[in-house]
Order: C-alpha cells, then structure tokens, then sequence
C-alpha cells in the first residue's frame, strides 16, 4: 500500500482557493454557523485519490456554507489507518480536528492492535451508507445471488473479494455459511484485481462499492446479483437484496466523522444542525448521488451505538475465524 | 583453511541461524479458517527450511573445497567493521537529533559529521557546506516537495 | 485536417504544454529522489489539480509520470540510489559505467532508451488500447503465478560465481517480502505488533539499503574518487551506430514493459529486471553484462518508460489501472467527475486526446530537460568524496522517512545497508535477493490464490495455456543457465591445466 503524508499547509492553500471559489457565489439562505475555529482539519487513512480522500474532498466544498470555517483535508494514510488513529487520539478533543470514518478503522483497530484504537474516538456523525453488492460479469451465466448458490453446491463457487480480512471479506463469508456451501473466498491486493478475475470468469462473483463499480455498470460489463443492504437501493430499485433472495446477510459499510475522545457539547451540536444541512444541499446531493452513496445520518449518540454494534460483529467475526485471538 | 573457507562456513551458518529463527517465527503466525490450503505459514516454513538446506550446503561446500586452490577476489567489501559501525553511527546520530530538534538541524549535523567521517577538514568551508546543505534539503523536500520531516519533540510542543 | 485543428486549438489555446513541460520537470525532480516513487510524486502534485481544468489535470499528472519514470535512472547511474523501484535494474551497468568515468555516456542512453520507450507506450496507448486490454484479462492467479516463476529463473543467471549463494540471497529477499499483513487470510506476519510493518517492507527500501547505502559503507574511508576519475560533465547522447546497437535491448524493453502495464499489480520493476535478463541473453556481447554494459541500461529504461503509457491502457478501457501511478492518476480523473472507460471516449473525447498530445510533448522534452538538468547532476557528484558522501547519505535519509514519516523506516534501511555489506563481503549477489522481494509476493499469492480456486488441485495450472508457457520458458532458461554455467567451469578448469 502507498503511504505518504502530505503537509496541511499546500493543502491549505488550495482548499482555502477552492473554497473561496465555490463559496463565492454561495446563495444567501443559509449563513454558515459560527464555529470556534478558522480552520478545522479533516483527517483521512486515503492517499490522495483514495475513496476517503475524495468523500472528505467533495465535502469540503459545501460544508463552508454551514459551518463558519476554512476545511482542510489532511492525509496521513500509512499503517491502514494506525497512523491517522494516533494522531487523532493525540490531538486536542477541541473541534478543530476530525477523522474520516470507514469500517477500515474499526478493522485495523482489531487486526493489528495498534497504540491507539478505535476505542480512542469519538464517533461525531455517520453520513452515509456505502452499499455493498454482489456481482458477477455481464456475459456469465449467473442471474441472481440464487443462480450463484445454486452453481455452488455442484461445483465448486468462486467468491472474489479485494481485501483480506475486510467488510466484503465477511460478507462473502457470511453468504457462505447462510448458503451452506463449500465456496472458495479469494482475497485479492485491491479492487483492479479482483475486477480482472471476475471479467475473465476466473471468479463465479465479487463483492464489492456500488462506487467501485461505476465504471463496469456503465460500460455494461457487470451485471449486479443483489445488494446486502437492508432496503433495495433507490438507483436500482430492480436489484433484490441478497436478503429478499433468501440468505439473511447484511452488512453497513458506513462513512462518518469522528473526533479526538471528550468533544465538547457545543461543537457535536453545531455540526449535528450542519451535517443534515449540507446533506440536503441540492449541489451536494447530485454529487453523492451519482456515487450511490445511501444517506443515513446518525448523530453522535447513535453514531456511537452503530460504530460500537459494528465493532462487536467485526471482532466476533474475526475471533471465530481464527484471524485474531 | 584459507580466508574464504573460514567466510562461507561462517556465513553457511549464519544463513542456518536466521533460517531457524524465521522458522520460529513462522510458527508464531496465527492459524486462521480464513485461510486457504496452503495457509499463511506455508511459504515462510518452506523458505526457512529451504534456507537451511542452502546454508548447510554452503557451509558443507566450503570445507569440502577447504584444500582447493581459490581464484583471487578482490576485496569487495572495502571499507573495515569499525569504519562501517562509525557511519552507521553518524545515522543513529541523525536520527536522534532529528527527534530531538527536527529536520534542519539534524540535517547540518548529519553532513557535518559524515564529511569530517569522510575525511574532510576541520576548517569554516566544512560547516559552511553542511549549513547550507541542510537549508537547501529543507527548501527541496519541506518547501517544494512539500513531504513530511521529521519535526523535533522539543519543538512539537510550541 | 479538423484533428489538426483540434491539435493546434489544444497546443495554443489551452494549458497543455505549461502543464506537460512543468509536469515533466516535477516528475524527473521526484523521481530523482530515492523513496519517491512515480506514484508518490503524482500524489504530491495531485492537490494542486483539483482547481484545473480536467485535461491540464490529467496531462500534469501522466506527464509527471513520465517523468518520474526517467527521473528515477539519475541517481541510479550517478550515485547507485534507485530513485524509483523500477529504475534498480539500471544500478547494475549504469553505476559501473560511472565507476569506469562514463557517467555521461550511460545518462545519455538512459535518457534516449527513456524517450524510446515512452514514445513506444504511447504508440500502444493511441493505437491498440481495444486489443491490448483483451489481452490484460486473459491472465489469470495461475498466469501471474507463472510470470513470477520466469522472473525468477533469471536468478540462476545473474548469481554470478556460487549459484547456491543467489538461492539463499533470493531465499531471504522473499523472506523479507513476507512481513505484513498475509494477502490472503488477512493475519500478521512477522510484524511484532507495529502498525509500521503492517503494510510490509517496500522493496524501495530493501533497494535502497542494498544498492545506496551498502555503497557508501563500502567505500568509507576510501581514497577520494573525484581526484582520480573526474567524470566529464557532458552528456554523450548516442550517435546513429550506437542507437543502432541499442536498438535490441530497448525493443525487449518496450515489450516487457507493455505486457506488465497491462497487468495491474506490477509498476515497472518486474519488466525493467526482466528486460535486462533478456537483453543479456539475446546479446551479442553478454559478458559486459555487469561490467557497464550499454545495454545493460538501454533495456530497462526503455522498458521502465514504456510502462508510464501502456499502465494506462487498462485504466482507460476499463477504469483498472495497471500501476499504483496510474492509479493516482484515477484518483484524479474522479475527482474531476470524469469516469475512465469506454464512454470517457465518446462524453470527454477531448480530454483523451488532450492527454495523448500532452503525454507527446512531455516525452519529447525529455530530451531537453534531461540535457538541462543532467550537466547539473553531474557537477554534483563530482565534489569531494567527503561531501558527497555525507549528501547522499542525507537525501536517502530523507527521502526514507518521507515514505511514512517513521524513524522505523531509517533504522530498516540503515539494517539493509549493513546487511549489503555484510553480502559484499561474503560474496553473495544483491539482484537474486532484489528478485525475491518484488517477485516474492507475486509468485506466493497467486499460486495460493489458484489452489483456492482449484480447491487444491494443482492441475488448474496446467489448464491455463499462458501458465504453461511462461512455465516451460522457465524451465528452459534454468536448463540453458546451467547448462552454459557448467560449459564455463569446464572452460575454466581446462584454462587452468593449460
């Protein structure tokens, strides 16, 4: 994995340009709430170009229309996330320094046991649900989740996946056991693998992002078999979820904020007022819409309930599985 | 036994040593039902017990040989152990400075200390390269390339 | 004539020659620097792009590309530091060049074999994106296994005198590689609880500390170089007989080199070691091979650039890129909104061709800027020993922690320069060990990623045509490699009796 930091300053300076930018002909309805900082840093495990590191990126340039503050996003990826899990639980719980959320750092936490975890954190909001899919190639034989089942208990099924040990890992594995089928897992290093071997019909089905799989749906190169997510998905209300097909295996892949432990009252309000905001902001939901992502924002006190609900499955997942002790 | 007999012994044995010592470690990796049927410890058991054969061999190999002429080599390995210590210690020496008071300075006195390792005289024009040295490190990779460096735990703090 | 209008419209009317040319010259900066690679150096300009137009983006970013893949042979050849991975392969001959005082020659052919080879990418790039994307999903786990195993047969040739000692060299080198989070079951791997081994040990820095620092260990204390051998500081561009000779080693380099851009995963060091193997073989003067040879450089420079331009065909057919660079540059076509595929033809034909014409301009000013910089480069390697010594020492210091921001990554660096010592002395080759750090995990994940597959039948390799004949071509370069390692002894011997 590419690691590298990136000092805030440069970042600084273009963010403050390019806030300045689209904040210039901003309307007049909302005027940004006051906030205790002039410049609140956002932290992501991404490298530039990284799914986190463009969540946070598209952010910013609308969040300064709710909050009273110049945002800069600041990569400190290294260590699957140890790193930027240190230096937030290093910093001061002060408002002016947050962490771009994914099941990525709840993992890490677990499967390395680093100095800071994320027990260090406090859970600030989830935004939005990241939906995961089941999928196969568009020419392949498999029709639905079903199809693929059913293939599996004659011969042997060929699940895909882009990482070990991962959110996708387990719910491929999950599908196994709720299926009861002898279906090989194979992880992959990242997503340009694993599309390889499904489009060469080395792999029956992947799972993986909606966003991962933007590309090969609109090239018509993928076909989606279902979504493990509780309700179907609103961009594709024909796709059943794997549940409706009869395997009971969801999974939450969520995206939020999170700050250094004892953030204060005051700050988890403001943002609690300015986050169903922005999410309703209609510049920033085209831009979110096109990348499937599922609003489901929680406030802080759920936030942390969710996180630490994820957290418990993740940890029994891993223990039965033998990954960690 | 000539020089190179006495080398590749040594060295055939010590390549046994950390053979045996990755099996160890090997035997530390957590079994996982993730796993495939080759699992996470089957290469590393087979590249420890490979690198045993190879270094018993070459340890075998040369005290076969012990009697046999040698082609010359030349000595490849330049410099002397304490003269390579001393260097690496010139980096621990970085190292901690840049811990202590961050990048510029521990650059100066990396290259202060390398170049009078090195043999470079003690006179004005030695420091004055390692001063601005290190200003024109810090203005390519802190300035320009705009890459982290270390910061310096005394200054962290300010 | 209206693409020629198009052409004239973007050369005159738009950022993109600013964008190529000051791109170029970042990347050539970056690559330079050892611990920087391609990707990382793309990834430190990528924030300034967001407020570009898209195609000033993606020209900026494939141009910095390009030149971070040349960029990389600099220090290579001058200071024996690989600046990128994929220029460790031109250490060998282009460093002894330096030694023997042809320093410029060897700068010269790094910088022509990496015009060569880019120009030969983006040929490929223009016009055979369709086909050659075909080509990327017919390798398979059992395929990539296999192209591991060939990559590997070269250690049988390159151990030169004990090939027991390039076993074990090789052996340890892919011992190293298994640090880190296990790719398949997601368990650790000698990572003694540290977050900073999770990710592994970057073969840059196994490079680094092998090739760099084990140099500047050896030579300590030595006589002042520089008095005795000041290199000339003009660059030798080659002259038409000698682009003539160069011609083979960079042909192989250029199909190396476009085979693994196809392939996600590689990054260009694979083919720069493979194309260098395969130069000395189909050579005819094989022996200058280690002792600065001009092929020797030619091979993997072509090979190392063809990779900047042929790692985008996957990523613009089908959004995989087919190298970490060319997946920051991903990053920076969505961020722009602009999803790469087939359609990124038809809605944003414009930036495709924006990027093939500014990709043009960036790997033809190699040539100037090269010839710019390089005098440069040259005069700073020409001062005292002492001096030089110690600002080596201090740029790959820098440069290491620059990689995570970690002394861990010093102190391992530092580990693997005494470890080079240690080998010099001994007599065991670096390359084997080089090998099996980059091909390591290659050849480990994928043959278990086959089994999984197969459900432990071993037979799926053998029904996998490209796996069967990347094996057998193994087979037979073992074979041959013995087989001349034993005609050579005996050649030898009989000398000796004589």
């Amino acid at each position: 994995m590419r690691k590298l930091v990136i000092k805030k300053l440069s970042a600084a300076f273009v963010f403050a340009a390019i806030s300045a930018f689209f904040v210039a002909p901003a309307d007049v309805r909302a005027q940004p709430a006051p906030y205790p900082h002039k410049v609140v840093t956002l932290v992501t495990h991404s490298s530039p170009g990284g799914g986190s590191d463009v969540f946070l990126r598209e952010m910013v340039k609308y969040l300064g229309k709710y909050i009273g503050a110049t945002f800069v996003v600041e990569n400190v990826s290294g260590g699957s996330g140890a790193r930027a899990l240190s230096k937030l639980a290093t910093s001061k719980p002060d408002g002016s320094i947050f962490y771009a959320t994914t099941p990525t750092y709840i993992f890490t936490s677990l499967l390395s046991k680093p100095q800071h975890t994320w027990r260090d954190l406090q859970p600030l909001a989830i935004m939005f649900a990241d939906p995961e899919v089941l999928y196969t190639r568009a020419d392949g034989p498999h029709k639905s989740v079903r199809d693929v089942i059913e293939h599996g208990r004659k011969a042997r099924a060929r699940f895909g996946v882009a990482n070990p040990a991962s959110l996708e890992r387990q719910a491929a594995e999950r599908l196994k056991t709720a299926a009861q089928i002898n279906a090989a897992v194979v992880s992959h290093e990242g997503g340009g693998d694993l599309m390889i071997n499904v489009l060469n019909g080395t792999l029956d089905a992947g799972v993986g992002e909606i966003q991962e799989l933007r590309t090969q749906l609109s090239a018509g190169k993928v076909r989606l078999l279902g979504s493990f997510t509780d309700k179907r998905l609103s961009d594709f209300p024909d796709l059943p979820t794997v549940k409706e097909q009869g395997f009971d295996v969801v999974v939450h892949k969520f995206r939020g904020l999170a700050g250094p432990k004892g953030l204060p009252a005051e700050i988890i309000a403001v943002w609690e007022k300015a986050l169903p905001q922005l999410l309703a902001d209609p510049d920033y939901k085209k831009i979110y819409g096109s990348e499937s992502l599922i609003v489901d924002f929680r406030g802080a006190a759920q936030a942390g309930e969710l996180v630490e609900t994820f957290a418990r499955e993740a940890e029994a997942f891993l223990k039965e599985s033998g990954v960690i002790k | 036994m000539n020089a190179h007999t006495k080398r590749d012994i040594t060295g055939g044995l010590a390549l046994c040593a950390l053979a045996l010592a990755y099996l160890w470690g090997a035997t530390l990796i957590p079994q996982s039902t993730l796993s495939d049927e080759v699992g996470a410890r089957g290469l590393p058991f087979a590249l420890g017990f490979l690198l045993a054969l190879v270094g018993a061999a070459i340890a075998v190999k040369a005290w076969l040989a012990r009697t046999g002429t040698h082609r010359e080599e030349s000595a490849e390995g330049g410099a002397s152990l304490r003269r390579v210590l001393g260097l690496l210690a010139c980096v621990a020496l970085y190292v901690l400075v840049a811990w202590l008071v961050g990048y510029i300075i521990a650059s100066a006195v990396l290259l202060l200390a390398v170049s009078l390792y090195e043999d470079a005289p003690l006179n004005l024009r030695t420091f004055g390269v390692a001063g601005a040295g290190a200003i024109v490190f810090w203005l390519i990779f802190v300035k320009f390339l705009n890459v982290e460096q270390p910061i310096g735990k005394l200054l962290a703090g300010s | 004539m209206e693409i020629a209008a198009l052409v004239a419209a973007m050369l005159f009317g738009t950022m993109l020659v600013p964008a190529a040319l000051i791109g170029l010259v970042w990347g050539v900066i970056g690559g330079a620097m050892p611990g920087l690679s391609a990707s990382v150096t793309m990834a430190l300009v990528l924030p300034f792009t967001y407020g570009m137009e898209p195609m000033t983006a993606i020209v900026l970013l494939a141009s910095v590309y390009i030149g971070a893949e040349y960029g990389g042979s600099i220090p290579a050849i001058l200071i024996r530091t690989p600046g990128t991975n994929s220029a460790a392969a031109t250490v060998i001959d282009g460093y002894e060049m330096k030694l023997q005082g042809r320093a410029g020659e060897a700068l010269g052919i790094s910088l022509w074999s990496g015009v060569v080879g880019s120009l030969f990418g983006l040929i490929a790039l223009i016009a055979f994106t369709e086909p050659l994307s075909e080509l990327a999903l017919a390798f398979k786990p059992m395929s990539y296994f296999a192209l591991g195993i060939l990559g590997m047969s070269i250690i049988a040739s390159m151990s030169g005198d004990s090939i027991l000692k390039g076993i074990a060299a090789a052996l340890v080198g892919m011992m190293i590689a298994t640090i880190g989070i296990d790719p398949l079951s997601g368990v650790n791997r000698y990572t003694f609880d540290l977050p900073d081994l999770l990710g592994g040990v970057k073969p840059i820095m196994v490079m680094i500390g092998l090739f760099a620092v084990s140099e500047l260990l050896r030579q300590s204390g030595g006589a002042d170089l520089g008095s005795q051998a000041r290199i000339a500081v003009r660059i030798v561009f080659p002259n038409f007989a000698m682009m003539k000779r160069l011609a083979k080693p960079q042909g192989i380099g250029c199909g190396a080199g476009l085979v693994e851009g196809l392939l996600p995963g590689g990054g260009g060091s694979v083919a720069a070691f493979f194309s260098y193997n395969e130069a000395k073989r189909w050579s005819s003067n094989p022996q200058e091979f280690g002792k600065g040879s001009v092929e020797g450089v030619a091979a993997p420079e072509a090979a190392n650039n063809t990779v900047a331009s042929s790692s985008l065909i996957p990523l613009l057919s089908f959004g995989i890129p087919g190298s970490n660079s060319a997946a920051v540059l991903l990053g920076g076509l969505l961020i722009h909104g602009l999803l790469p595929g087939p359609r990124l033809f038809e809605q944003n034909g414009d930036v495709v061709t924006g990027l093939y014409v500014g990709s043009f301009i960036a790997t033809m000013a190699q040539i100037p800027v090269g010839l710019l910089i390089l005098p440069l480069c040259m005069w700073m390697v020409n001062r005292p020993r002492a001096y030089l010594a110690a600002f080596v020492m201090l740029l790959v210091m820098s440069g290491v922690y620059s990689l995570n921001g970690s002394f861990l990554d010093i102190a391992i660096v530092a580990a693997f320069g005494f470890t080079g010592w240690l080998m010099l002395k001994g007599g065991y080759p670096f390359l084997p060990a080089v090998l099996g750090v980059v091909l390591g995990p290659m050849v480990e994940s994928n043959y278990r990623r086959s089994l999984l597959l197969s459900g432990d039948d071993h037979s799926i390799f053998i029904e996998d045509p490209i796996a069967v004949g990347f094996l057998v071509t193994a087979m037979i370069f073992v074979a041959f490699s013995i087989w001349r390692e034993r005609k050579d002894a005996l050649a030898r011997s009989t000398m000796k009796e004589v």
